[in-house]
């Protein structure tokens, strides 16, 4: 470490002309990379759900549907005024780009039909296509065609009649979300008035009001970045220690997202609280590195030895500064084992962007700090060392002095075993109903809880019936079957309907024997069936039934119309469709396949995350055990070093779960990245404690020491960083909020772990690997 | 890391080499000093362990199946006395409450098919009838039902109402003109008429011999003795619409009701009808069902989109309405209970006339 510390200070010209070339090469591409969220992006795609899905959403229905819910304020939809902003909403539906026109469902599409009989068979027409009805007779037939027609008053026409639905499929590759929620909100303001309410839903809306606050998010970035450096500022009293900080985050990022840039991998919006996290500990080694060097030239006391202190500074916290780096990436490369692709590509961004600050932090600052000379004067007069800073390392030094050391280690270990508890209670998927990507007030939650008040639900997923045989979605046994899936899922209370052929043909069934009520049942056997099926084919238009049915009839889907999106709810579901499927395994060779649409997606996603969530704790506490034992060349150094990640892992768990807040896939990488990045603040304090004892020092003498140098820095950035991710608080989407919040809470349990806790259990336990009497030198 | 597993072995091999020299205290040191030196390992082998076989469990929400789910289509209903109804309907349910439809209770049985009509005699024994000619009795309230085989035609055998009267006796409708009769309380039936293609909706027996069906385009069959011979009543005027069900409140007064909002009259045992004119509007809803109410002295009907229809004594004022106007859920049967009314079909809820007021039994979608 030594040659390597001497290598980079002596050739410090070539180290900085390196770091330079490579700064401005990864500029381009740096400030180039795409900012987007890509829905598909969160699918699993080796997972079962996730190849039904793929194999039916073009007619089953896809992930990416908009919603308008139209509301009359007076008495109901049922007069011209309403029903034409309905067929004006429908219409300029097609003005959207990369709608697919054959999924509009809207009393004025083509789709919805109402089903009579004739002289001549079934007939079918669209209730308000391509006209509106004209008169006041008209308006009263059209609402009497929908009253009897259980498949559009109910999933369409709301029970009051006060709305009415217009749902909208896109087709994916050609979706541009910003676009989809321009156009979409443009429409809908379009026919707002004062007789319409017009609510909208939808992923392509959802993922839209991300990108909306794309640039309150850049801004939020940047007060923060203000933030943080006036802060420094002030305590720093240097404009070194402000912009070297700066200056190493700012190389980190800008060698991360060129790279990314480079390898095809775009930044999504909402993992920018993540992407400040990695560049918070950028800053904070960086911290370290001023800190140990100030204190590096006060000693030697001469102007000219800045290269010497900084070699010093640099052979020093070089072990502790890479073990940080390396298990922050590996901590956080174990999330790479999930199988969904945007958490794989975080991993690759955030190991990468890791990886940069040993370079960026831990080489680049001495390199740069070699130049500097050693103050002569502060560039302010506030001492927040003397007020704040020292007060509080003092305090540290005195606890573990005293008795209280004792109780610092009774508290950790009562947090330890409440949190513990707590943290069970811990969510997998969204704890609340509506997005927790946004606030329960926004926009666009009320717009979804409007609609899933006057509708079966908004989110939907479809299950796959079907086998190898043609036909076989005919046969009597097989629609039985379906209907009773049906009735056996719409006993839980958050499954407001479900819906599939089986129940249309019922309804033609008794439209054929006069309206007969008694006969609203499936034909006796597979010939009548076959029948029904053809009668609405033949008054249908091609495709109509394409929702419902493949065109070989192998295959129908049933879809279920959830009212909310909870994990809970999602796992009851799948739960209570496995029951169903163990309960009748085969009947006539078909299965039911699990799961499409947005909650079929969702499960799966819950589904992995679920059973990753132990592995990728348990995986990324494994690494840091390892690198820590393989360092420190102790067993018990592992050991020691879980004691503050699992503390502030805990804390926040039991945090989240207290707050209702989910594990989702927003919240993972956090968890994981949790893990590697709570262990920093102890590594630099403890390694400090070891090689003051190895000059020499008492054990109280060692740990003060490592508390006012190394702790000085600990709890320079913890201010600084909780000071700055406050900042989060405003943000308009609800999720940088949560994970501001939960990483300002572990910032300071890990914090105060390493300044309290830590130097506690060294002095209690004396462990070998700080204090080794091997290398040290004789008592001073 | 190896250093860390040499260590672990030297302590092992100085604490047997100390043996000798110092045993209590070498003994108990080397014995802490290994565990110690095991914890981390062991530490670390479980959380490879967890990391590579845990998987968490999933925490299900208990769902509480309701005994009438909301895709059930109830299509027959009976009332034993004020507290004990019996409920039939699609995939063979056959429900009973014996608290006045506060609480229902799933009585079992093999039964796919949909029943369309229940019928009792008492308390224990009553009589289920449906798709395919199936016939279930029971003896003892219900805890068990039997399948009967009934004469059937190789057409179509759906049975859809049945009535019992005393001494056993029971009459059935359905399909392909379909007249069931038996005198030993289910049992045995016979075949009361050949094979016609029409359909029969409902059957009254109005005195010791007269029986009287009524079926599709309007027909009626009257029998003048006990269901030996029938014949068919002609009418002077057009109906198209099928006549759903009939009822009567005396030996000689009666009301047949039918689709698109059909309602026929007659004063002399079913012999002639007339159309019934009120003065209170017209109904064009299809009527399945009606009852002659005694204790408020009315008629009173129901049928599609929550339609219910009211005509007093004298058959001049009609009075309409729906049970519920946010839903407009289809009935096939009505019942009295103490003063209120049953009505069964897509949903199943009780009518109070008094505060004009419908109550669901269930939580109910229709779809």
């Amino acid at each position: 470490m030594e040659k390597f510390a001497l290598a980079c200070i002596n050739k410090r010209k070539i180290v900085l002309a390196i770091v330079c070339f490579f700064t401005l090469l990864l500029s381009y591409p740096a400030f180039n990379i795409d900012v987007k969220t890509i829905f598909e992006d969160l699918q699993p795609t080796s997972h079962k759900y996730i190849k039904t899905h793929e194999e039916f959403k073009n007619t089953f229905g896809g992930t990416n549907i908009i919603t308008f819910m139209v509301v009359a304020k007076d008495k109901d939809i049922f007069n011209l005024n309403v029903l034409g902003k309905v067929q004006g909403i429908t219409q300029g539906l097609l003005k959207i780009d990369a709608i697919n026109e054959f999924q509009i469902y809207s009393l004025a599409g083509k789709k919805l039909k109402e089903v009579k009989a004739s002289t001549e068979g079934i007939e079918s027409r669209p209730y308000m296509w391509p006209n509106l009805p004209q008169s006041e007779k008209e308006i009263s037939e059209l609402k009497q065609a929908i009253l009897k027609n259980p498949l559009v008053y109910g999933p369409y026409v709301s029970k009051d009649l006060k709305a009415t639905l217009i749902t909208v499929d896109f087709f994916d590759d050609l979706l541009n979300y910003n676009l989809a929620f321009d156009q979409a909100y443009e429409l809908a303001k379009q026919f707002e008035d004062e007789s319409v309410e017009v609510s909208v839903v939808g992923n392509p809306i959802l993922y839209g009001w991300v990108n909306h606050y794309l640039p309150e998010t850049m801004n939020l970035v940047l007060l923060a970045l203000s933030i943080f450096l006036v802060l420094l500022f002030i305590i720093n009293r240097t404009w070194r220690g402000t912009l070297l900080p700066l200056i190493s985050g700012a190389v980190s990022a800008i060698w991360a997202l060129g790279i990314s840039q480079l390898c095809g991998i775009h930044f999504d919006p909402l993992v920018v609280v993540i992407a400040m996290l990695i560049t918070a500990r950028a800053v904070s080694h960086s911290v370290q590195m001023i800190t140990r060097f100030h204190e590096e030239i006060d000693l030697l006391g001469d102007n000219l030895c800045s290269k010497i202190a900084a070699r010093l500074t640099l052979k020093d916290l070089l072990r502790p500064g890479l073990l940080g780096i390396a298990t922050d990436a590996g901590c956080v490369a174990v999330v790479a084992i999930s199988p969904i692709p945007l958490l794989q590509k975080l991993v690759i961004l955030a190991v990468v962007w890791v990886s940069t600050v040993a370079v960026s932090a831990v080489i680049l600052t001495p390199v740069l700090l070699s130049w500097v000379k050693k103050p002569n004067s502060y560039a302010h007069g506030l001492n927040l060392d003397v007020i704040l800073i020292r007060p509080v390392l003092n305090l540290c030094v005195k606890v573990v002095e005293t008795r209280a050391r004792y109780a610092v280690v009774f508290i950790a270990v009562t947090l330890f075993m409440v949190c513990g508890y707590y943290s069970l209670g811990l969510k997998v998927g969204d704890a609340n109903p509506g997005s927790p990507i946004l606030w329960p007030e926004s926009e666009y939650n009320e717009d979804s809880a409007k609609i899933n008040k006057k509708f079966p639900g908004a989110d939907r997923m479809f299950v796959v019936v079907g086998g190898e045989r043609e036909n076989q979605v005919k046969e009597v046994e097989v629609l039985n079957t379906m209907l009773r899936f049906q009735t056996h899922m719409e006993a839980q209370p958050q499954i407001g309907g479900t819906l599939s052929i089986a129940d249309i043909l019922p309804e033609v069934n008794k439209t054929l024997r006069e309206g007969n009520t008694r006969y609203h049942e499936l034909g006796e056997n597979t010939l009548v069936n076959g029948e029904l099926m053809y009668m609405f084919e033949n008054a249908a238009e091609p495709g109509d039934l394409d929702r419902f049915v493949d065109t070989e009839r192998r295959n129908a889907s049933v879809t279920l119309f959830f009212t909310d999106r909870k994990g809970e709810t999602i796992q009851t579901a799948i739960a209570r469709i496995n029951q169903f499927i163990t309960d009748n395994p085969l009947v006539n060779q078909v299965q039911i396949h699990l799961a499409g649409g947005v909650i079929g997606v969702i499960a799966a996603v819950n589904e992995v995350i679920l059973s990753g969530q132990i592995q990728s704790i348990a995986l990324a506490l494994f690494i840091l055990v390892i690198m820590c034992i393989a360092v420190y060349r102790s067993s018990i150094a592992g050991m020691f070093f879980m004691a503050p990640v699992i503390l502030s892992n805990l804390v926040t768990f039991a945090f989240m779960s207290w707050q209702g807040i989910g594990m989702n896939i927003n919240t993972v990488p956090v968890a994981a990245l949790g893990i590697g990045l709570g262990v920093d603040y102890a590594l630099y304090i403890c390694d400090r404690i070891k090689s003051e004892y190895e000059k020499g020092h008492s054990y109280i003498e060692s740990i003060s020491t490592s508390i006012h140098c190394a702790g000085r820095g600990v709890l320079v950035t913890a201010l600084v960083l909780i000071a700055s991710v406050c900042v989060w608080f405003y943000s308009s989407l609800r999720f940088q909020a949560e994970m501001g919040l939960l990483i300002g809470i572990w910032l300071s349990v890990s914090a105060l772990s390493a300044l309290f806790l830590m130097p506690a259990l060294a002095y209690i336990f004396k462990p070998k690997f700080i204090f080794s009497e091997e290398k040290r030198r004789p008592a001073l | 890391m190896y250093r860390c597993l040499a260590d672990f072995f030297l302590v092992h091999s100085m604490s047997n080499n100390n043996y000798k020299c110092d045993l209590p205290q070498k003994n108990k040191f080397s014995i802490s000093k290994t565990i110690i030196s095991i914890i981390p390992w062991m530490i670390v082998s479980g959380l490879l362990w967890a990391g590579v076989f845990v998987k968490p469990t999933v925490t299900i929400e208990k769902v509480e199946t309701p005994a009438i789910e909301p895709r059930d289509n109830i299509y027959g209903v009976d009332v034993v006395d004020s507290e004990n109804i019996w409920l039939v309907g699609s995939y063979g349910k056959i429900l009973r409450s014996n608290d006045s439809g506060s609480t229902w209770r799933l009585q079992k049985t093999k039964e796919t098919n949909h029943f369309q009509d229940v019928s009792a005699w008492n308390n224990n024994k009553a009589v289920s009838v449906g798709n395919t000619g199936v016939v279930l009795i029971t003896e003892d309230s219900g805890e068990t039902w039997k399948e009967i085989i009934v004469p059937k035609n190789e057409v179509a055998n759906k049975l859809l109402r049945v009535h019992t009267y005393i001494n056993g006796e029971a009459w059935s409708v359905g399909e392909f003109g379909a007249i069931l009769k038996t005198n030993d309380y289910g049992r045995s039936w016979g075949k009361m008429r050949e094979d016609e293609d029409v359909i029969l909706n409902d059957i009254i027996k109005i005195n010791d011999s007269k029986v009287i069906a009524v079926g599709e385009f309007g027909t009626i069959l009257i029998s003048d003795n006990d269901g030996d011979s029938w014949s068919l009543v002609e009418l002077d005027f057009d109906i198209e619409s099928s006549l759903m069900a009939i009822e009567f409140k005396d030996q000689f007064n009666g009301l047949a009701v039918g689709l698109d909002g059909l309602i026929i009259k007659t004063e002399d045992g079913g012999i002639t009808w007339q159309r019934v004119e009120t003065s209170g509007g017209k109904v064009s809803e299809h009527l399945m069902d009606i009852i002659w109410d005694e204790n408020r002295n009315v008629w009173f009907s129901v049928g599609n989109k929550g339609v219910w229809v009211e005509i007093d004594n004298s058959l001049e004022n009609l009075k309409s309405g729906i049970f519920d106007k946010m839903d407009l859920s289809w009935h096939t049967e009505i019942n009295l209970v103490d003063g209120e009314y049953v009505a069964v079909g897509a949903n199943v809820g009780k009518f109070s006339p008094k505060y004009n007021k419908f109550v669901e039994l269930s939580d109910k979608l229709v779809w």
